[in-house]
């Protein structure tokens, strides 16, 4: 039996049908110029503006040889081969071939001299195909940037990017394996000097456009550096909103007062290394205690006023059995989990020298992630509920567009602009008080609110007209039916204008001036936007420098800014970076 | 490169690492969370053991130097490398065991005879804790009926 207030919302989304015909009609006539804001020196970009790479399959695209790189890498370390090569030849570079056999996506490559390679891209085709089919486009071209982003072929082309990465220092209080950063193992130490973190974090603002980005502090373990508090206090001073530490939390969990401390120098968010429910789940870390760690450390960081992302790092055979009960936790934990980060492990740095048998045993791909939810879950639907990161891109334009003459618009907003091949993510919605959970878009039909979205931006009318057209966008596409029990209309409008502030109510600031005053008043909503996200990173296997040349993680380093993979995995990776800076 | 590890470690000390198991010390576990018994792991997932696959790069390390060292051992013409309950490679090791760590000389005939010298107990080295106790005194075992 539905609530009454089910069927007015019901008539409500059919009214907004017939509003929106009339609406759209009247909008599409002399759409304005793109305008451009402050914080970029090009105009927006119209939805059909928008550069795409190829896609769909079969494909041939760029990528590395699995042998070759490490071989070369080695040469530069021992003084045989200059370091320019990277920038100005295409070292270890093949052609590789993304074709569908068997039912799987494959990237398939050969070497000259190391031979064949090939290995699994996806386990569902229909799945992929949505991915690419949903994509929006890439995002403006990144301007004012030849300082920083001068890597050759790995180059950062598009974009600011939405996570800036900086590794503090590469020492851990952990030995794991896997470990992208190989910490503690490769017999250096690199740590960033204060002056250094300072420039990195000055830098970062001179790229256009210039957006809002997480700025998260890395390593290693980045609280072990003694510039930790002050590096986060410092990113929030130059402007950045979010502030994070990807962290495996054994600091946070020893003290509550450093938790305290953290979120006073402006820490919003900690990435929280996460492999499972129970210490067992956890033993491959080689902690005792390590899952009693994790809670403790989620206690006492959102008690202090820190939100908690569990990262997840998924190995086939090995923890993937972990992502129902790891979703189940959040599910439990609503007022405490609203981000869960899934990333499919990534052979690199320690495991760079993988077996074959290995690598095919352990290969996790997105859509085993999006399978497994499902079947561990019952939650959503691959093909259905779950979109590529860069999906919300369209969500920023027209954010970007509504707040272009505010007086204060020094920022674009946070815009992920990756390739779909990158990230996934479903969005859950979860009543904190009963705890009941449904897909977002099984409930608000997300291609279709996409492209209407698109059209409310591509006409670049004022602030008014563009809220209005986002509003009926929203209602029309809304099925209050299949939407949570005590879920109403109101609620999903109110969300939108929490995240992208559109009304100018105050639901809790997040700017620099944002007290813990905030953040517990923005913890008051009854609705938990629970996002599952999947955020595959590359390994020699399957690198792809499409995807590299739109990076939305690049990490900051001495020398500029690098895609994330071509840091942790390409030919300039990690370890030539650190060793030689 | 800030400096090597070895340089690190004389000027700044070593930092507390958490592995092979060390635990790490909190003042408390309490937590508000809700965790239900039923999502809890207790047993490690063991699908890769079953497939008999490696499970991390240390696991393949492991096995590729077992497997090179068999190798050698076969290019050497030993018989095998390290299996068990292989009564061969057992006497070899003893045999190894007893000249290095013992420190007991190989036994060789002279003239057909064994010198008497090479009967005496082991002396011991003092360091592994092996041959430094005194000798253990013997004691009639009590048997059944006295």
């Amino acid at each position: 039996m539905r609530k009454p207030i089910k069927y007015v919302e019901k008539a409500v989304t059919v009214a907004a049908k017939g509003a929106w015909v009339v609406f759209d009609r009247l909008n599409r006539i002399k759409p304005n110029p793109s305008p451009t804001p402050k914080w970029s020196d090009k105009p927006l970009l119209k939805s059909y503006e928008k550069s795409k790479p190829p896609l769909g399959w079969p494909r041939t695209t760029d990528s590395l040889c699995p042998k070759c790189v490490p071989e070369i890498r080695q040469q530069i370390l021992d003084g045989h081969l200059p370091h320019e090569v990277l920038m100005n030849e295409k070292v270890g570079e093949i052609k590789a071939q993304i074709i569908e056999r068997d039912g799987k996506i494959l990237m398939v490559k050969d070497c000259p001299t190391h031979g064949h390679f090939e290995d699994v891209m996806s386990i569902d085709p229909e799945f992929s195909q949505h991915l690419e089919d949903v994509f929006p486009g890439r995002d403006i071209a990144a301007h004012a940037d030849e300082k920083l982003h001068h890597h050759g072929s790995s180059t950062v082309k598009y974009g600011r990017g939405s996570v800036l990465t900086i590794d503090l220092t590469n020492r851990c209080n952990m030995m794991c394996d896997p470990c992208f950063m190989d910490a503690n193992q490769v017999g250096f130490v690199h740590e960033l000097t204060w002056e250094e973190i300072k420039t990195m974090l000055d830098n970062a603002i001179t790229i256009k456009p210039r957006r809002q980005m997480s700025v998260q502090f890395s390593g290693g373990e980045p609280t072990l550096s003694p510039y930790f508090l002050d590096a986060v206090r410092y990113a929030r001073k130059v402007g950045y909103n979010s502030v994070q530490a990807a962290t495996n939390g054994i600091e946070f969990a020893k003290s509550f007062e450093f938790c305290q401390q953290a979120v006073e120098a402006g820490m919003r968010y900690a990435y929280l290394q996460f492999d499972g429910i129970g210490n067992a789940a956890n033993a491959h870390r080689m902690v005792g205690n390590l899952f009693d760690v994790k809670l403790k450390a989620i206690e006492n960081l959102h008690k202090a006023g820190v939100e908690i992302v569990p990262v997840v790092t998924i190995v086939n055979g090995i923890n993937n059995e972990q992502v129902g009960r790891i979703i189940k936790f959040a599910l439990d934990n609503p007022k405490t989990i609203g981000f869960l980060s899934f990333q499919p492990v990534s052979f690199t740095g320690r495991d760079e020298a993988v077996t074959d048998d290995r690598r095919v045993a352990q290969r996790y791909t997105l859509s085993h992630l999006a399978h497994d939810v499902k079947n561990q879950t019952g939650l959503g639907e691959p093909s259905r509920d779950w979109f590529p990161i860069s999906f919300m891109g369209t969500f920023s334009d027209w954010a970007d567009l509504m707040h272009v003459n505010d007086v204060k618009n020094d920022w674009g907003q946070l815009s992920c602009g990756c390739h779909p091949n990158c990230g996934t993510g479903m969005a859950v919605m979860i009543d904190k008080e009963t705890k009941e959970a449904v897909p977002v878009t099984a409930f608000l039909k997300g291609d279709q609110l996409a492209r209407d979205i698109a059209k409310v931006n591509d006409a670049a009318r004022g602030k008014f007209l563009t809220v209005v057209g986002m509003a009926l966008c929203l209602v029309k596409n809304y099925d209050p039916f299949h939407s949570p029990t005590h879920f109403k209309l109101t609620d999903l409008l109110k969300k939108f204008d929490k995240n992208f502030n559109a009304t100018g109510k105050n639901y809790g600031k997040v700017g620099p001036d944002r007290t813990v005053d905030d953040v517990m008043k923005r913890r008051q909503d009854r609705w938990n936007f629970l996002f599952i996200a999947g955020m595959w990173f590359q390994d020699l296997f399957n690198y792809d420098f499409r995807r590299t040349e739109q990076c939305i993680i690049p990490y900051a380093t001495q020398e500029g800014e690098i895609s994330f993979c071509a840091y942790n995995t390409g030919v300039d990776g990690a370890t030539l970076s650190r060793r030689c800076t | 490169m800030t400096a090597t590890l070895t340089k690190w470690y004389e000027e700044h000390g070593r930092h507390e690492i958490f592995a092979g198991g060390k635990k790490v010390q909190m003042e408390d576990k309490a937590h508000s969370l809700l965790l239900r018994d039923n999502i809890v792991t207790t047993e490690l997932q063991r699908d890769l053991d079953k497939l008999g696959i490696a499970k991390n790069s240390r696991e393949e390390k492991t096995r590729a130097r077992d497997q090179k060292q068999k190798q050698v051992a076969e290019a050497k013409g030993e018989a095998r490398g390290p299996e068990k309950n292989d009564e061969a490679y057992n006497a070899r090791m003893a045999s190894l065991y007893r000249e290095v760590v013992l420190k007991e000389k190989p036994v060789i005939a002279e003239n057909g005879f064994i010198p008497l010298g090479a009967l005496t107990q082991s002396k011991g080295n003092g360091h592994n804790g092996n041959g430094t106790h005194a000798p253990k005194p013997q004691v009639a075992e009590p048997v059944a009926g006295d």
